[in-house]
């Protein structure tokens, strides 16, 4: 017979949950097998991010308990990067290495663009790189000037798509979904020739079309609860 | 007839350094000792011939590294051969990979336990007599609930034997001979793979179950997930809209009882009319006799 690896939990259940998260997503709701915040009654239930669509709105809370609300920002006329982090994956670990500066140097050379830099971490609760603390931690291990928001139950991962940290999101000011996909055409450590993100938001800034929309990420699988 | 002498050392492995560790936090999930090695299916090597090497990996239980597939997360494995001059090696021939679903409906292709990558060289006729020391860097992703980056740079210092002389099977032959290769698509064969509507079309009469397993550059699937596997004797893949380039990749078809399971390698242009499957070259048999 084939063998077909599993992992611990249904996939199912994912797609089931996403479906019922809702629109406002509580920073520090339950981790696994817990039950969703409740949607917002005058909301439509939530879309999987589609380039080109309306980017899914959420509200996640950062290391210092501050909210950030998605609407919010792109009402205000900010571009908004997202960056899908864990920091003991080592891939997303190592784009925060003393010695690359792709995310960092990139989030640092857009924020004076006036460009928003989140990071999201969508890990459950007891895995690999997962929960507030270790958010905190990280960001002043890698000296991360930008807020790291907690997803714990990973129903704005599920929303995105997020697949592996990094999984990149840029979107633009009219609130759409621009770009999805690598930071770059490189590998840890070897930066590439193209920053997909750089590309995306200077074409935004420009008002022009982004050139390329979606690219394949690469990195740890985001470790979803289930 | 002449037989070469066994080399004194064969193997020269070098156990893989941990590119980059796991942080602190990941104390569930140790790195691994994913240890590399390189491996020769004969004794020494044939000059003028073309000769079988192969990198292993030894994958520790419940780790896996990454096919070079269409996968949702991971980095592939990368060999990059550094070779004496005048050889001229071929493509790595890739094992049929598992397929592995995860939390959040994460799917990768993988290989796990011990991982043997053949790839053949062609040893040039001046090298006769002469002891040359074939290298291979390797890279892998291996993951578990955590994972971690590795690599290797793995070499065999082998004999080259007398032209035209005949040399002994290597202890590492049998490893090579094991390796769960994709099979060309034979026509009349027991898998009929076409492009329909859209979508990639396997039926096989009287399977138990069939997957795809679509290699890095195959044309997107709209679902792999969902439509990538499916019990029974018929499979229907459909592509995105937009999606471009040839469908390639493994079929697995498994059949009901004792009988092992096939492994056919599928390659379809988009514009290839049903039934017009291709069959991919299979890479050239490594010649162990004179």
């Amino acid at each position: 017979m084939i063998r077909d690896l599993r992992g611990a939990r249904a996939p199912l259940l994912a797609v089931l949950t996403l479906a019922a998260s809702g629109l406002a997503l509580a920073q520090d709701a339950p981790a696994a097998r817990s039950t969703p915040a409740a949607p917002a009654q005058t909301e439509a239930a939530p879309k999987t991010a589609k380039v080109g669509e309306a980017a899914p709105d959420f509200t996640l809370k950062d290391t210092e308990g501050k909210e950030h609300k998605l609407s919010d920002l792109t009402k205000a006329g900010k571009i908004v990067v997202l960056e899908w982090f864990n920091p003991d994956c080592p891939v997303s670990a190592g784009y925060h290495a003393k010695d690359n500066d792709v995310m960092l140097g990139l989030a640092g050379e857009l924020r004076a663009k006036d460009v928003v830099w989140l990071a999201i971490n969508s890990g459950a609760e007891g895995k690999q790189g997962s929960g507030q603390e270790r958010n905190a931690k990280a960001a002043k291990d890698f000296a991360l000037d930008y807020p790291v928001l907690l997803d714990g139950n990973g129903a704005v991962g599920r929303l995105y798509g997020a697949k592996t940290t990094p999984h990149m999101f840029v979107i633009g000011k009219d609130g759409k979904l621009a770009y999805a996909g690598a930071i770059d055409d490189g590998k840890p450590g070897a930066p590439g020739k193209t920053n997909y993100v750089r590309e995306a938001v200077s074409a935004l800034l420009a008002g022009k079309e982004v050139a390329v929309k979606e690219s394949r990420a690469f990195g740890c699988g985001v470790k979803y609860a289930d | 007839m002449h037989r070469a002498r066994l080399a004194a050392t064969l193997l020269l492995p070098l156990l893989a350094a941990p590119l980059l560790a796991t942080a602190a936090g990941a104390q569930q999930d140790a790195p691994p000792a994913v240890t590399a090695r390189l491996a020769c299916t004969t004794v020494a090597l044939l000059p003028g011939c073309t000769n079988t090497l192969a990198v292993v990996l030894e994958v520790p239980e419940g780790w896996h590294v990454y096919a070079p597939c269409l996968n949702d997360t991971g980095l592939p494995l990368t060999l990059e051969p550094h070779l004496p001059e005048g050889w001229v090696s071929q493509a790595v021939s890739w094992p049929v990979p598992e397929r592995l679903t995860e939390p959040g409906g994460l799917l990768d292709h993988v290989y796990t336990g011990r991982v043997v990558l053949p790839f053949h060289v062609r040893v040039p006729e001046s090298a006769a007599g002469t002891r040359q020391t074939p290298s291979v860097h390797v890279e892998w992703m291996a993951c578990r609930t955590a994972c971690v980056l590795g690599r290797a740079d793995v070499s065999l210092e082998l004999p080259v034997a007398a032209l035209r002389a005949a040399v002994d099977e290597s202890p590492d032959a049998n490893l090579v001979r094991q390796v769960r290769l994709p099979r060309a698509l034979p026509e009349g064969g027991p898998l009929k793979a076409v492009l329909a509507d859209g979508a990639l079309v396997l039926s096989a009469p009287g399977a138990a179950s069939l997957q795809f397993l679509p290699d890095a550059d195959c044309a997107a699937p709209r679902d792999l997930l969902a439509e990538g596997a499916h019990d029974g004797g018929t499979l229907t893949l459909h592509l995105q809209p937009d999606a471009a380039g040839p469908v390639k990749g493994v079929v697995a078809l498994a059949w009901p009882g004792d009988r092992p399971t096939d492994f056919f390698r599928v390659e379809l242009p988009l514009d290839a009319s049903p039934g017009s499957a291709t069959r991919a070259p299979q890479p050239e048999e490594s010649r162990h006799d004179p």
